[in-house]
């Protein structure tokens, strides 16, 4: 039985938010809790590189993107000579792409179920985004599209450790992305205010570029079994509800944590025993101050 | 070579079988259980693969969800193939299942009013976010251990397998259920109707007048352990997972590459990590899916890795492509070719194109080796490929 690492690499850090897609502006909105209106700009979302490859692609697939091809550019050491096969992609998600699922649905509710367009079903499965990173970047590893409402990124991770502990892969992008379209935010709306929570809605994506514990990099992240949910350390709470808000918090964590250990503790599972999530997992990171802010 | 892990139960629900051992009749006999009527409302006339039988009774919310209740008629029958009935305290066990169709909000009705009125009774919303395919098996069996649920489009049960049993050998639990599931529903059979690949007649995979896919239901589960949980329950196992591979073909967001590149890779890392040669292959359980890319990339790479000696078929004629539990289900059919010592008639192929590298078997073929190989081809260029071993 193999043992598993129980820490790897951060080597580069792509994030595109309501606050911005450049780590240092994002930084430093944190710190000053600039407000949001909780959506990515559009600006944000066009790249001339990949511009004409991703036109038919809608912000769930875009946002992914451009902060997948940013951490990977990010990545310290660089990633160029490391063997396109031996790159592993995990993308997680709650909701996935449904605002192009809602349109597939409009061409069904205009047009019949025979004649919807084509481009919208093809772009509105969860992996459409994973397609075009994979396209773009000529990844030829192993790729997961990950769907969770709860401990999405924790899972991801475990994996990500499992592929560079067993030596299939050599880095792992591993991230969330989750898009604000009107349907969600509708629900959310009204499912947040039933229960008396607050909790504002935002969309976005961060990626990190993950290497073995020996490859040096910003920062050493880990996933660990915890019994004990002690400590939520929430650094970011005005994104997403759900799997990417953890990627969000691991973000603001890398970003605005002193050097040293901190911890993110998921607590969905005492939060919603009902979903019967009995093993909550616990994401230590640790800043080696290598952090180029 | 990677360590073998030992599958000690399979359980299988879909239009061939409403369980292992049905399933087993309609391959020996080669009946296909096909309808020409959906179970929903559409403009679409296609012929489908559908589950007639009784499925669990679920508790509350988990009621609302088909898919779910297709994954715990498979999960049931695999933990009890496995005589896990009841899980120990101190066990961990992990679940992690492919689907498509539980993972999107795709309640017609629900979108219809919300589009018309700007709002919407909430049920569909809160039924979907709570039959998440993996939290709701892990809550209704109690399991303590990692979970996830996989979203590749078609290879999401035989990723869901190569997920599970890395868990395992990184020791994050003792016992895992993998495979996939799905429903059949309306949104995806207009998706796939979309973008042409539907056929209105019953599928022939491989064959040259292949004209398309039909859809199915189903899912498919494997039960894989650790050696040590196994042997400490003193379980005798007779197949084990000895690879799995997968591998992206950065190619196009629908299409296959052409040549198979990503498939070769996925089943190359397969056959390394059980320490074998393609000829140690005895049959393969092809994705074939009858449409004209998927079929041409797949036979391209089985007849240039594996000649034309070993036998293979396609068994979405019996059971239709049930997308997100495909991978699992196949998987489950490679342990029973191998059980069984035989593989039915690939349904449905009656010529091959001239041009084809390889063709699957026409006729009951027996089964003669060790090893069998699933694959997995999907939306996005995901490839899979397991590869299993009987042992006793």
């Amino acid at each position: 039985m193999a043992s598993l690492s129980s820490s790897m690499s951060v080597l580069g850090i792509g994030a595109v938010t309501p606050i911005g897609r450049d780590t240092n502006a994002i930084a430093g909105a944190l710190r000053t809790a600039m407000p949001s209106n909780g959506r990515v700009h559009d600006e944000l979302l066009n790249d001339p590189p990949t511009a004409k490859r991703m036109r038919r692609a809608d912000r769930y697939s875009r946002m992914a993107t451009v902060a997948v091809i940013d951490a990977w550019n990010a990545a310290t050491p660089s990633c160029e000579n490391v063997p396109l096969e031996r790159v592993g992609l995990i993308v997680t998600t709650g909701f996935g792409p449904h605002g192009r699922g809602f349109k597939f649905l409009d061409g069904i509710l205009d047009f019949g179920d025979s004649s919807a367009l084509p481009t919208d079903f093809s772009h509105s499965v969860h992996g459409a985004a994973a397609a075009h990173i994979t396209e773009i970047l000529g990844l030829r590893g192993p790729a997961l599209n990950n769907a969770d409402f709860e401990q999405g990124v924790e899972h991801a991770l475990l994996m990500a450790q499992c592929w560079l502990a067993d030596g299939q892969c050599d880095r792992v992008l591993v991230g969330a992305v989750e898009e604000l379209g009107t349907v969600y935010e509708y629900a959310a709306n009204e499912l947040l205010n039933n229960s008396h929570k607050s909790a504002p809605l935002g969309e976005g994506a961060v990626f990190f570029t993950l290497g073995p514990p020996t490859e040096g990099g910003l920062a050493k992240i880990g996933v660990e079994p915890s019994s004990d949910a002690r400590s939520l350390t929430s650094f970011v709470s005005t994104f997403g509800l759900h799997a990417s808000s953890v990627a969000f918090d691991l973000l603001g964590g890398l970003l605005t944590a002193p050097v040293g250990v901190a911890h993110r503790v998921d607590t969905a599972a005492t939060a919603r025993p009902s979903c019967g999530a009995r093993s909550p997992w616990a994401i230590t990171f640790t800043r080696t101050g290598a952090m180029p802010l | 070579m990677t360590t073998p892990l030992p599958i000690t139960g399979i359980g299988a629900i879909s239009a061939a079988g409403a369980d292992v051992a049905a399933t087993a009749r309609s391959f020996a006999t080669g009946m296909r259980n096909i309808a020409t009527s959906l179970p929903f409302v559409s403009s679409i006339n296609c012929p489908t693969f559908q589950v007639n039988a009784p499925l669990p009774e679920l508790d509350g919310r988990y009621s609302t969800s088909r898919t779910l209740r297709l994954a715990m008629a498979a999960v049931g029958e695999a933990l009890g193939d496995a005589k896990l009935v009841r899980f120990d305290s101190g066990t961990r066990v992990g679940v992690c299942l492919g689907t498509t169709v539980a993972c999107q909000l795709n309640s017609v009705p629900f979108y219809d009013a919300f589009r018309k009125h700007g709002h919407a009774p909430l049920d569909p919303v809160l039924n979907f976010i709570n039959t998440n395919l993996a939290q709701s098996v892990a809550a209704i069996i109690g399991a303590s251990g990692p979970r996830m649920t996989i979203v590749n489009a078609c290879s999401s049960g035989s990723d869901a397998i190569g997920v599970a049993a890395s868990w395992i050998r990184a020791g994050l639990c003792d016992v895992a259920i993998a495979g996939g599931a799905d429903e059949l529903h309306r949104v995806p059979l207009a998706g796939f109707w979309s973008l042409g690949v539907i056929s209105t007649a019953p599928c022939a995979p491989f064959d040259r007048d292949r004209a398309g896919l039909n859809l199915g239901e189903g899912a498919g589960i494997v039960i894989l352990e650790s050696t040590e949980h196994a042997a400490a329950r003193r379980c005798k196992h007779a197949f084990e997972l000895v690879g799995f591979g997968a591998a992206c073909d950065a190619h196009h967001l629908t299409a296959p590459h052409p040549e198979g590149r990503g498939l070769e890779s996925a089943v190359r890392v397969a056959l390394s990590q059980g320490s074998i040669d393609p000829d140690r292959v005895a049959f393969i359980n092809a994705h074939g899916t009858a449409t004209q890319d998927n079929d041409r990339a797949e036979g391209t790479v089985i007849g240039r890795l594996f000649g034309r000696a070993t036998p293979f078929l396609s068994t979405k004629g019996f059971t239709g492509h049930t997308l997100g539990a495909a991978g699992g289900l196949e998987a489950v059919f490679a342990i029973m070719g191998l059980r069984d010592g035989f593989i039915p008639a690939s349904p449905g192929f009656a010529m091959a194109n001239d041009d084809a590298p390889a063709a699957p078997v026409r006729q009951r073929t027996s089964i003669v080796g060790e090893y069998a190989l699933s694959t997995s081809l999907a939306f996005g260029g995901n490839n899979a490929a397991v590869l299993v071993r009987r042992v006793a």
